[in-house]
């Protein structure tokens, strides 16, 4: 099994609303995925579909189980994190870590009070005594120290510090990262998850617009700060999109060669939170895969 | 991780979520009964005096036994019971609305725990474990009221032994009162559980769909039937065994017939499937 999620055919309907619509994609095993769309895009909507947590159309398989039979079964090899506040506040921090004790058979309650210690959260306190960073911290030891092959998270820093947001991806890089483990995120804060990322998919009105390793997105997109002289001669390789700048423009081209973009400017890496945003902001209906 | 581990886990769960409902309320009680037991042999002694104190008859352990020691165990089984009931609906109202109502349940579903695991532990602790609870707190309350009582009798008439008149009569009533207690679990599944189901699906105001749509059912039968059966039988099994008429604490003896046993048992069932059947697909609120 190379996959740790495969997602074949998911629809969702709300209604009139069609939130998930034939939508396509795998996470391989060991891949740290990044599921980026804007508001309503469909993200939570498939997250939850990939974690048995609504009924859908289509098949989905997390680590060869599927979600639609057995989902507790597979919550033992998957940790999921929403975005904050879902812990309940009445519960104890201590209580916390003695029921998931008691009901998952991989948590190691030493790694979790090893990390807890780090932080400034008082054990004997309740949820509702803590700030919205320490219950994001509170969650975040606890799945750490389940031991989990699939994490799952789903806006996890949202609402939180720029502190505690560098303190959630460095714990997950130093915690969980490696030895195959596999990270699925969706996120607004694209740059502060760009370094973790091994692929990339964009979704937007319930459809996959992108779907692609980041190696090849690096090498397929490039971003061009173009000077002032050449920008008749940039649009005219048709660029993704355009930004204008003091001394000229930036543009993100798609598919066209390094040495055709060398004399039109500072040639670069492009960002992904730009590169988001010029397929959004472009009338893109088809997919794009690399 | 074994089933018995994890159900004895979600009970502890349930007893941090619902502190003051499933342990608090009943030390309490205990707690309240034996000062009123001891400030009331205190004030006694005090206003009387032990001198002064005549009764007109003779107290023999026959007459603690069947008199007094049975009433005070009977008012005690009875109160505590029925609050138990209440408590018991309270907690089921709330026991799968709440995690909905604050999302706590996607945190809950991200632990390795089935819904039917989840709604079994609801369920058993809202029929057998606040009940039960309930009715160990209230033989404890006679028994330590019992003994207060009993210190102040050895001051005020020696050579009557209340305690021992009196723990025989709470004997027989507790015994009485603990096959009523396995009863009434089959006896008002149909209505605890019918308050767990609507606390797992509704939206909003689980009290009033609880409460809304028996009436409903009333009203639709009043209207088109001669008479409201499915209400009737329903309202039978919301009244606790003890208070129904077919439990009596001086004769004893309490029954359900077998047919109305079994349909309560089977359609207490449906609604406990139904009820996992809603945790597993209906979530935020």
């Amino acid at each position: 099994m190379s996959n740790a999620i495969s997602v074949q055919g998911l629809s969702k309907r709300f209604g009139d609303h069609q939130a998930l619509d034939h939508v396509s994609f795998e996470v391989p095993k060991g891949a740290v995925v990044g599921l980026i769309g804007p508001n309503g895009a469909g993200k939570t909507t498939a997250l939850k579909a990939i974690l048995g947590l609504s009924a859908f159309e289509g098949a989905v398989e997390v680590l060869g189980q599927s979600p639609r039979s057995a989902p507790h079964q597979m919550m033992t090899s998957v940790g999921y994190i929403s975005d904050v506040g879902i812990l309940p506040r009445w519960l104890k921090v201590n209580d916390a870590l003695k029921f998931t004790q008691a009901i998952h058979p991989q948590f190691n309650l030493e790694k979790a009070r090893a990390i807890l210690a780090k932080t400034d959260i008082p054990v004997k306190q309740r949820v509702k005594a803590l700030s919205k960073g320490m219950v994001t911290q509170l969650h975040l030891a606890l799945v750490l120290a389940m031991d989990v092959q699939l994490l799952i998270l789903d806006e996890p820093t949202l609402g939180l510090d720029i502190v505690y947001r560098s303190q959630f991806y460095q714990q997950i890089l130093n915690e969980f990262l490696g030895e195959d483990r596999t990270l699925l995120i969706s996120t607004h804060q694209v740059e502060e998850i760009e370094s973790l990322l091994t692929h990339l998919i964009f979704i937007d009105q319930g459809k996959i617009r992108l779907d692609a390793e980041l190696d090849n997105v690096y090498s397929r997109y490039r971003a061009v700060d173009v000077v002032k002289s050449q920008i008749l001669a940039a649009r005219a390789l048709n660029p993704l999109s355009e930004q204008a700048q003091i001394e000229g423009a930036c543009m993100i081209f798609d598919g066209v060669s390094a040495e055709s973009l060398a004399d039109l400017g500072t040639t670069r890496r492009v960002g992904i939170a730009e590169l988001f945003v010029a397929m959004m902001s472009r009338d893109a209906k088809s997919t794009a895969s690399i | 991780m074994n089933r018995v581990t994890t159900l004895m886990a979600l009970f502890q769960r349930e007893s941090w979520e619902h502190p003051n409902l499933i342990w608090r309320i009943p030390v309490g009680l205990i707690i309240l009964n034996v000062v009123l037991a001891i400030a009331s042999v205190m004030f006694g002694l005090e206003y009387f005096g032990t001198e002064n104190l005549k009764f007109e008859f003779e107290f023999n352990n026959q007459d603690l036994q069947g008199g007094p020691g049975q009433a005070a165990a009977t008012f005690f089984l009875i109160s505590y019971f029925l609050l138990s009931q209440i408590i018991a609906v309270g907690y089921l109202l709330s026991a799968l609305y709440e995690e909905r109502k604050d999302r706590s349940i996607l945190f809950w579903k991200s632990l390795p725990v089935s819904d039917f695991q989840v709604v079994l532990s609801k369920a058993l602790m809202g029929l057998v474990v606040i009940p039960g609870l309930y009715l160990l707190a209230a033989m404890l309350t006679f028994l330590l009221v019992t003994l207060v009582l009993s210190l102040g009798m050895t001051f005020l008439l020696p050579g009557i032994e209340l305690f021992e008149g009196f723990l025989l009569a709470g004997l027989n009533v507790g015994g009485d009162s603990l096959r009523v207690f396995v009863l009434q679990i089959i006896w008002g599944a149909p209505v605890l559980l019918w308050v767990l189901l609507v606390s797992g699906l509704a939206r909003g105001q689980p009290l009033v769909w609880a409460m809304g749509i028996p009436l409903l059912v009333l009203v639709v039968e009043t209207a088109f039937l001669s008479e409201a059966r499915i209400f009737d039988w329903f309202y039978a099994h919301a009244t606790p065994l003890f208070f129904g008429g077919a439990w009596n604490p001086v004769m004893g003896g309490a029954s359900i017939g077998l047919a109305d046993g079994f349909l309560a048992a089977g359609i207490g069932l449906v609604l406990f499937a139904l009820t996992v059947f809603g945790r597993r697909h209906f979530h935020e609120i």
